[in-house]
Formats: structure tokens, C-alpha cells, sequence
């Protein structure tokens, strides 16, 4: 009984006998066959036991494999080399040894074939079954060289015929599920290669592919690679749905306006409203303590200020630097929802960008890539305070995770990216179908001039002089904002604060919350406002008389620019120091801040200029915090090259067209045709572009190709304003109606 | 330099250093200890793949060296395999699976991302069903389950 | 292919054969001796699947866990992490990193390796990388003097690295005013 020497006796306690392993043996012959080496018989290893019934002895760390070839044996009913299978004419049956031999479809076909084997075995006299048994256990016994020359034998012995079974029945079995065999490395890089169609196939294989496809790390790809931009694979892109759970803070907010209301809490009367710094002690709250929305908190004591003076009552916990830094009021709600320290973090993700691991600003899409999100699927009553700010904290920093929402059982919920994917993809899908929910309700009574909404509020200004801020989704009045004498003709609002200008001459800021208007400032003696933006304390004014006025907002200190001959239809800044405009005389106009010049006009167009919106993969855009968004955009040149990023600017203009300009060359790159008459009012974002006309007609265009992908029309009144976000079409016309085109999937989004 | 290779079952290849270094594991073997004329066991590499592989490398030994990062937002593309390359892998799934195996063992990065793309152009568009004839793969959901994971999956069939 | 038992147990067996070898080599400061042992080692235990139907652990850097990493991971690791040993003695500096880096990829939370990157950074001069790294390690195991030695190695470039630039600046401004 000789053990092949090729096998190392390390272990001292070894079985010296191989051959004892399966049922009696007859003959000597039949132990010498046992002792050959072959490495496909799992009787001649130094490791088995004696004990002939089970093979329990293998190896302790394969558990597996020994199962499996348990279960091999259980349903053979034999070992292979049962002698007497031989005489009884038995088809020996492996354990798994091979590939083949441990695959899940030949172990489940075992039996089977096994099954049919014998039968037909059964049916030949005696001897024959006696030879052919003996060359099938013959066989078995052999190496896998051995058996590629007994092979090459028999082939070269074949028949057609029996080469033709040969040739259908090998591809059949020669298959290899590479999921379950390959490493898992291997397995999840073959699937990230594929598309999230025949991922999600895939995952219907088996169990083991579903373990994979499934994989969060994969989908987390897919999300990286579809999200907020156009995949250069498969050409979808997916809303970032970025919400950062504004419905929550908003609901909190209102929350703890109740219960500031009816608890008696510290109270602070703000008389004058001037709270100077020492007053303003930063206390050491628990994280989660309300502050309302400051309605009178004069920041600067040098800022005269004529507000409505309310005592309003609220615990502190703003920070001294927000109270000092007074440009961004929404510092001083965000602090509300957290702890002091955090409020810097918060801070910068309400402004919608923030720093990552290298400390450069992140978009948006990488904010929402680092930390996993969590749910809140029903806004207004969960638990989740603060849940906005678990977004785009740095992921590595432990307080961010204190701020993810907590499920039922309080330990933090994280989705499945596989899921957010899915989420996106079904909005997406309803995009590409033009599959939406339209509502439709009166806003104002007369014409509407201007609408901006995010996830929370839908604010809209009139004709009739009035500002009405609406609920998104249910569309309820929330306030109703008078003050204007003329037709309010701008707006633009973030968490806290609401800027409004009107035909009067003057820019109003609210509290849009509490309804109550902070401050007047009288932009212009001889004319209305036309036009307006607010971006990082800085306020730009666009007048009926042609001239631009820049505010800051923090000292209070503005200067004039003049150059357009006619109204100034829209402003907007740009990074540190450049404003863009655009005006009935058919200009726009790029200015330098700094200089207080200008030192670009864009001719082109052949009628006023309405709208102009830019966007850029630069300087942090906070128009973010209004719900808009305006993440990074690929510049589509000429070739269709996606890999330039250069910022560029689309205007919309009463001659019907929409125009793409280069702002770094001052080139008009194309020019969109398809409306009849002129477009009030245009807006877009990575994915899709809509203009609203006087006709009545709203197009939504693709960004990248500007081709028109839907006209909606409903009837012929002419659409004033419009506004986009990554699910929701909102557009104001001329009789005071507003629609709201959704696609989301059931309004869960 | 002429280095050697010797499979696993004992049969010695002769390759070039440009080849050799084909496979990081090698260079860096090669690195360290200088290049020798002892073979180099490969005992987890038989002969048949070997030879394969080393077809591939020699094929490709003058390409230049990819110096690509792999960024999670750039979509991985497998409809981009050259026509020799494609050709080369038209193989049995045996051989493609002994491929994959061996040039992750052996370290060779492009090697490894032939064999992956290749084998998800076969998966690509097929329906579960199709997957689990091409591989011969048992489906071990029962009934209720493999309702449930339809219905789960169902989102990404509307493209 | 998924291969036997035996096999499996052979080529382990081999594999820490190479590797006792390579351990013996070094102590006695043969470090290209250790090197090639442990070349050899790693030829004979990669691409060997101890654990087969590990399916599920997809390496996801958040959930893994050190009860995750199998036998034959931590001796890929450790063989790895004693190469960079091997090299930071020979002064190959730029392969230290290289076989830490493998060593981490094997074990994540092999200590040693960490440590052995970190001296691997110093020396190819991101020093920053590296206190980092040092940081991350003392929290474990504070007050370890080895610690304390590589800061004073970071200190010495850091120094040679000033004096460097001392040198090549030096006389520009003098130029500067005239």
C-alpha cells in the first residue's frame, strides 16, 4: 500500500492507510488500485480517516467541499471505488473534486443521470454489465493525464455518430459559472463592466450572483457614473435629488416655532434688534435646540435697519462668528438645527458646496457621493433632526455621522447605493418618457412675473404687487407678502431670506417664514427693478434705465454700473468678481467688479435679451441653497467633445432663439431655433434646458445636443417665467396661473 | 536575457525580460533578485494557460504602459477589445476562466481586464434566464423568492 | 479551477517553507537571500483560495472586519510586510512603500505593514503621508519607541530638505538688490 511520495508527510498523525477508507475490499488488486496515485480520488489522501462510512476526515478548514462530496456520496449510494459497484454494476458517482464536480447544476443532475444510467445498465446481461461498469470505474480511478490519453484513444476509436454526441453534449457541460468559481475581486470587476440593466439580470441568476450583483461598492459606481451628469457610456444621467432633506429642517423648524411658542423659554426681546457681540454668548446647548428663523436680529449695530420690531422669543446657540459675520443669514438659522461647532460645516453645505479630503470645494455630486445617504422618506414627521446636515460633511469626521438619521431602532439607517440608483433612475426614466403629474392652481390674480421654488417653498411674484410664498407640495399658501407698490418683477430666495424688486424702484428683503419684510432699499429714483441676484452677500440690481447697482449687503455700500442703454433683464454673478447681464438692447454684458467696468459685451441676438443663466464647473455657486441647481455642465463643442469644461452662459431672447455663448471668448457657440415667438424665460441644468414663450409653449431641450426632446402647450398665454429643478417643471404665466409639471415616481422621491 | 518559466506541471517556458516583465509579479521577482537563469516556478499556473498567456504577452510586450487611474465616475467601456485580442479570447470558458485566474496571479493587469470585459460582453443583455444556460448555472430561488427579486429588479427594464 | 485538498495543503506548506527560510536569511543579514525566499514564498501561496465560498465579502473598506482576513491573507501579509523589511535594509527606498502598499492590500490591519509603509514614505520623502501614518499607529500603541525613531527621520529630511533649499536660494536676493 504504497502512498505516492509526491504527497508530504508533515503531519505525523496520518493515517498511513489510504486504502481502508472505502468498503471492504476483495482482492489485492483492488487495493493496488486504490494506491495509485491519483489526485482526483479522494480515497488516497494521506488525510482521510479510516473509518470506511464516512469521509469525514478532510481537511477542517473546507467544511465545504466536504459536504459536498457527502452529499455525492449520500446520493450515489456508493463510494467510488465501491467494489462491489462493480460487480452490481454500479456507475461510480464523485465527490467534488474538480469544477465540474462541486458545480451546483451537476451535483442537482447527479442523481439523475445517475438514475438513468443504471437502468440502462440494467438492462444488459450480467457480464456486459460487469465490462461496462468495470471500464466506467476503470476510468474514474485514473490521473488526468491518464485519463487525456485514454481519451485520445477512444476519440481516435469514434464513429461519427458517436463524435457527433460527442460534439453536442461537451459544449453543454462545459461551462463554468464564473461568479461562484472566480475570486470575488475577479467576479465584481467582470460585473462592474456591465450596464444597470443586466446587473439587475444578473441578479436574478442565483443566489451567489445576487450576493455579487447586489455588491454596494459596484452601485456605488454606477451611482458615481450617472449621477447629477450624463454617462459618457450609455448617455443617462441621473438627478442628484440632492434634497438634503430640506422638507425635514424646514418641518423642524416649524416645529420648534410651536414649541418656542408655547414653552417658556429664554427669552430675548429685541429691542432695536441690535445684539452685539457680548451679548450674544455663545451657550452651551444640546445639539438639537431650536432657534426660530431670526426675523429682527440686526447683525451689525452700524446697519440702520427698519423692521417691524417683534419680540420674538428663542434659546441661543449662535455661534459669535455667524453674528459677526452677518452676510449669510442662513448661518444663523443652520446653527438652529446643531451644535455650535458643527454650524461651520452646515454653513458651507447650505451653500452648497463644501470642502473635501484635499480641501477643495466639492460639487455637489461628490458632497452626496462621500457619505452614504440616508432616508427620510416622509419628511414632515421624522425624527431626523438635523438630517441635512449628515450630507456633505467630510465622511471621515465622526460628527458628521452623529447627524445620520437614526431608523427605529436609533442605530443609523444607510441606504443601499443600489437603491438611490434605482430611486434616480425611475425619475430619470420618467424624464426621458415625458411621464409627469401636471397640477395647475391660480397663484395671483394677475399675471405672474417670477417663480423660484425648491423642496420646501415655491415663492411667486405678480403683477399685482404682491409676493405669495406657496408650499411645493401641497401647494398651500404660506404667506402672503405686501409691501410693493408695483408689479414685483424679481425674486430670488435662499433658506432664510427672500430679495424681491419691483417696478417701484425698490428691492425688499423678507422673512418669507414669518412673512414680515426686513428691509427696503431703494435701488433706483428714476426706475423699477427689473432684475435681481444675490450671491454671497453681494447684490446685484438690474434697472428699467439701464444701470446695474451692486450692494454689499454687509457694509452696506454699493456702487453704480452703467453701459446697457435700456431695462436690464437679468443679472447674475459669477465667482468673485464678474457679473453677467442681459438687456432689451440686445447686448449682455460682462462686467469686472473689481474695476467696475465692463469688459465683455455678447452681441448676437436680434431682440431683447430676457433671461441668462450660466454655469460652470468653478467658483462655488450657492444658487445651490435656492433649489436650483446649477452643478458642473460639460461644454459641448463643436466635436461633441465632453472633455473641455469650460463655463459657458445661455441667454434667451424675444427673437425667439436661445443663444450658447463661450464666456472666456465671448463666441456665440450655437444658436437654438424651434420657437415661434419670443422666450420670456429660460433656465437649465446638467441634463435638460426649458424655455417658456410667449405663445404659450414650454420646450425642454437636452443640454448636450440642444435638440428639442417636448413641447408642452396648453393654451396661448403667454409663459413669464419658468423655473427647473431635477424633478419638477414649474412655470408662472400671464394670467396668474401656475403649473408644476412632476416626474417624480409618486411624489416619493 | 533569456528567463524561464516553469508551469506547474514541470514544463519550462523561455521568454524574453521585456516579456517576463509583462506580469508585475515577475518584474518585481526580477527586480530584487536580478535577472536569473533559474527557472521561475509558477505552481499555480499549468502549462496550457501558461502558454496562452505568454502568446498574449508577446503579443503585446512593445504596447505602452497604461498609466490610467481608475476613478469611480468613468464608466469602464468592454466594447473597445482590439480585433487580435477578441480573437485571442475566443476560447472555451474553461480556458477563459484558467486566463482570468492566471493573469491575476500572475499580475497582469490588461490580461486581467481582457478576460473580465470578455466575459461581461457574454453576460451583457442577456435576460437570467439566458445567463443561467450560457453558464450553466441552477437557479436556487424558489418560487416566491424569485418573484420577489423580479419585482425588486424590475425598475431597470424600462431603458 | 478549484484544486484539491493536497494540493492546496502542498503549495501552503512550500509557501511557509519559502517563508521560514527567508526568516532564517535574514537573521543572519542575507537580505537578498531573504528577498528571493519570499519571492518564492508568495509564487507558491498566491493565486490559492482558502477560503472558497467566501462569496459574500466584497471588500467593502467600511464593513470589513479583521475576523474577515483568512490564514492565507495574513501570511501573504506578513511575507510582504518582511520583504519591505528587507528592502528598507538593503536602502532600495522606493520598494519599501511598494511591498507595504501589497501588504496592506492582503491585511488591512497588519500594524507591521502600516509601520513599514510609513518608514517606506519617509524615505521617498512624502513626510507627510507618513506622520500621518505614525499618528494613526500611535493611538494604537502609544509611547512605542520605534515611533519616536522615525520621527527623527522625518526631522532629518525635513532639516536636509531646508538646508537644500537654503543653499539654492541663497545669493538670489543678494542679485535681487543690486
Amino acid at each position: 500500500m504504497a502512498i505516492s511520495p509526491s504527497i508530504p508527510q508533515k503531519d505525523t498523525s496520518i493515517r498511513e492507510s489510504p486504502a481502508k477508507v472505502s468498503a471492504p475490499l476483495n482482492s489485492p488488486e483492488d487495493e493496488a488500485i486504490l494506491s495509485k496515485n491519483s489526485p482526483q480520488m479522494n480515497t488516497v489522501t494521506p488525510y482521510m480517516s479510516q473509518t470506511p462510512s464516512t469521509h469525514e476526515a478532510v481537511l477542517p478548514q473546507s467544511k465545504t467541499l466536504r459536504r459536498k462530496r457527502n452529499y455525492a456520496e449520500h446520493i450515489s449510494g456508493a463510494s467510488p471505488m465501491d467494489m462491489e459497484s462493480a460487480s452490481l454494476g454500479k456507475y461510480p458517482v464523485f465527490g467534488g473534486k474538480c469544477y465540474r464536480h462541486t458545480a451546483q447544476v451537476y451535483l442537482a443532475e447527479c442523481s439523475s443521470t445517475h438514475q438513468k444510467l443504471q437502468e440502462a445498465l440494467a438492462a444488459l446481461p450480467q457480464s456486459e454489465q460487469t465490462k461496462i461498469s468495470g471500464i466506467w470505474r476503470d476510468f474514474a480511478s485514473e490521473t488526468a493525464e491518464r485519463r487525456l490519453l485514454i481519451l485520445q484513444g477512444l476519440v481516435n476509436l469514434c464513429c461519427i455518430p458517436q463524435l457527433s454526441y460527442l460534439n453536442r453534449v461537451v459544449p453543454e457541460q462545459l461551462r463554468v459559472d464564473f461568479m461562484a468559481a472566480a475570486p470575488p475581486d475577479i467576479a465584481l470587476k467582470i460585473l462592474s463592466y456591465l450596464d444597470a440593466k443586466s446587473l439587475c439580470q444578473a441578479a436574478q441568476v442565483s443566489r451567489t450572483w445576487a450576493a455579487l450583483a447586489n455588491d454596494d461598492i459596484l452601485w456605488h459606481r454606477m451611482c458615481a457614473q450617472h449621477i447629477d451628469k450624463v454617462c459618457k457610456k450609455c448617455g443617462w444621467g441621473l438627478p442628484l435629488l440632492d434634497r438634503t432633506s430640506r422638507r425635514v429642517y424646514e418641518a423642524t423648524a416649524r416645529r420648534a416655532l410651536k414649541l418656542a411658542a408655547n414653552a417658556p423659554s429664554a427669552y430675548l426681546p429685541s429691542s432695536h434688534g441690535i445684539i452685539n457681540g457680548q451679548t450674544a454668548a455663545v451657550a452651551a446647548q444640546p445639539a438639537y435646540s431650536f432657534v426660530l428663523p431670526a426675523s429682527n436680529v440686526a447683525i451689525d449695530a452700524s446697519m440702520p435697519m427698519n423692521y417691524s420690531q417683534q419680540a420674538v422669543p428663542y434659546r441661543q446657540t449662535i455661534p459669535i462668528s455667524s453674528l459677526i459675520n452677518p452676510t449669510d443669514f442662513s448661518a444663523s438659522l443652520v446653527s438652529s438645527v446643531c451644535a455650535p461647532q458643527d454650524s461651520v460645516q452646515l454653513m458651507d453645505e447650505m451653500q452648497g458646496s463644501c470642502s473635501n479630503a484635499s480641501g477643495k470645494l466639492m460639487t455637489p455630486q461628490e458632497a452626496f457621493l462621500r457619505v452614504r445617504r440616508t432616508d427620510s422618506g416622509d419628511s414632515s414627521d421624522s425624527n431626523s433632526v438635523g438630517d441635512g446636515a449628515a450630507i456633505c460633511a467630510n465622511a471621515d469626521d465622526p460628527r458628521a455621522h452623529k447627524h445620520i438619521t437614526n431608523g427605529s431602532n436609533g442605530r443609523p439607517r444607510r441606504r443601499p447605493w443600489k437603491e438611490i440608483f434605482a430611486e434616480r433612475q425611475i425619475i430619470a426614466n420618467n424624464w426621458r418618457k415625458f411621464r409627469y403629474r401636471e397640477s395647475q392652481f391660480q397663484a395671483h390674480t394677475d399675471g405672474i412675473l417670477c417663480v423660484q421654488f425648491n423642496d420646501s417653498y415655491m415663492i411667486t411674484g405678480s403683477y399685482d404687487s404682491k409676493l405669495h410664498v406657496w408650499d411645493s407640495e401641497t401647494f398651500e399658501l404660506v404667506q402672503e407678502l405686501t409691501g410693493h407698490t408695483m408689479p414685483v418683477r424679481a425674486l430670488e430666495f435662499d433658506d432664510c431670506k427672500l430679495f424681491s424688486g419691483s417696478l417701484d424702484g425698490t428691492v425688499k428683503i423678507w422673512n418669507y417664514r414669518a412673512g414680515t419684510c426686513i428691509r427696503t432699499l431703494q435701488a433706483f429714483d428714476n426706475g423699477g427693478v427689473i432684475s435681481l441676484h444675490h450671491q454671497k452677500g453681494t447684490l446685484v440690481v438690474g434697472g428699467e434705465n439701464g444701470a446695474i447697482r451692486v450692494y454689499n449687503i454687509a457694509k452696506m455700500t454699493s456702487f453704480t454700473l452703467t453701459g446697457h442703454t435700456d431695462w436690464v433683464n437679468a443679472v447674475r454673478l459669477y465667482g468673485e468678481n464678474t457679473l453677467y447681464s442681459c438687456s432689451d438692447d440686445m447686448r449682455i454684458k460682462r462686467w469686472d467688479l473689481e474695476k467696475r467696468q465692463c469688459v465683455r459685451t455678447f452681441t448676437g441676438h436680434t431682440h431683447h435679451v430676457q433671461s441668462l443663466q450660466l454655469s460652470s464647473r468653478g467658483p462655488a455657486d450657492t444658487t445651490a441653497a435656492t433649489g436650483n441647481q446649477l452643478p458642473s455642465l460639460r461644454r459641448r463643442t463643436n466635436g461633441m467633445n465632453d472633455e473641455d469644461l469650460h463655463p459657458y452662459m445661455i441667454t434667451g431672447s424675444l427673437d425667439s432663439t436661445m443663444r450658447v455663448w463661450d464666456i472666456e471668448t465671448g463666441e456665440c457657440l450655437s444658436t437654438i431655433f424651434g420657437h415661434v415667438e419670443g422666450i420670456w424665460s429660460m433656465a437649465f441644468d446638467a441634463l435638460r434646458i426649458v424655455s417658456g414663450s410667449n405663445d404659450g409653449t414650454i420646450k425642454v431641450w437636452d443640454t448636450t445636443s440642444h435638440t428639442c426632446l417636448f413641447t408642452l402647450q396648453k393654451d396661448s398665454v403667454a409663459v413669464n417665467c419658468v423655473a427647473l429643478s431635477d424633478t419638477r417643471i414649474v412655470v408662472g404665466d400671464n394670467d396668474g396661473n401656475v403649473r408644476v409639471f412632476d416626474f417624480r415616481n409618486d411624489r416619493i422621491a | 536575457m533569456a528567463i524561464i518559466l516553469r508551469s506547474s506541471n514541470d514544463e519550462d517556458f523561455e521568454v524574453s525580460l521585456e516579456v517576463a516583465n509583462q506580469s508585475i509579479l515577475i518584474k518585481n521577482l526580477l527586480d530584487d533578485i536580478g535577472t536569473t537563469s533559474d527557472p521561475i516556478p509558477l505552481p499555480n499556473v499549468n502549462s496550457k494557460v501558461l502558454k496562452k498567456v505568454i502568446e498574449y504577452c508577446e503579443h503585446h510586450q512593445h504596447d505602452p504602459p497604461i498609466i490610467k487611474d481608475e476613478y469611480d465616475d468613468v464608466p469602464r467601456r468592454s466594447d473597445d477589445i482590439p480585433p487580435w485580442d477578441e480573437q485571442f479570447m475566443k476560447v472555451d470558458q474553461e480556458m477563459l476562466f484558467e486566463i482570468l485566474l492566471a493573469s491575476n496571479y500572475m499580475d497582469i493587469k490588461p490580461l486581467l481586464d481582457l478576460g473580465c470585459k470578455t466575459v461581461a460582453n457574454m453576460i451583457r443583455g442577456k435576460s437570467a434566464e439566458e445567463i443561467r444556460t450560457m453558464f450553466n448555472i441552477k437557479n436556487d430561488f424558489n418560487e416566491e423568492e424569485l418573484a420577489q427579486i423580479k419585482r425588486e429588479n424590475e425598475w431597470a427594464e424600462a431603458h | 479551477m478549484p484544486i484539491s485538498e493536497e494540493e492546496l495543503h502542498q503549495k501552503m506548506a512550500k509557501g511557509l517553507e519559502y517563508k521560514q527560510e527567508g526568516a532564517v536569511a535574514f537573521k543572519a543579514g542575507k537580505y537578498d537571500e531573504a528577498l528571493k525566499r519570499y519571492h518564492h514564498a508568495l509564487l507558491y501561496l498566491r493565486g490559492l483560495n482558502d477560503n472558497p465560498l467566501n462569496v459574500s465579502k466584497s471588500r467593502d473598506p467600511d464593513n470589513l472586519k479583521e475576523s474577515d482576513i483568512t490564514e492565507l491573507e495574513k501570511e501573504i501579509s506578513t511575507i510582504n510586510a518582511n520583504m519591505a523589511l528587507c528592502q528598507l535594509r538593503l536602502e532600495r527606498f522606493d520598494r519599501i512603500a511598494r511591498c507595504a502598499n501589497e501588504a496592506l492590500k492582503a491585511n488591512p490591519f497588519n500594524k507591521k505593514a502600516k509601520f513599514r509603509l510609513a518608514q517606506g514614505l519617509i524615505r521617498e520623502g512624502s513626510v507627510i503621508k507618513a506622520a500621518k501614518l505614525l499618528d494613526e499607529l500611535e493611538k494604537d500603541s502609544p509611547n512605542d519607541p520605534a515611533f519616536a525613531a522615525e520621527r527623527r527621520q522625518i526631522d532629518i529630511r525635513e532639516k536636509q530638505a531646508e538646508s537644500k533649499q537654503r543653499k539654492e536660494f541663497a545669493g538670489m536676493f543678494d542679485r535681487a538688490k543690486k
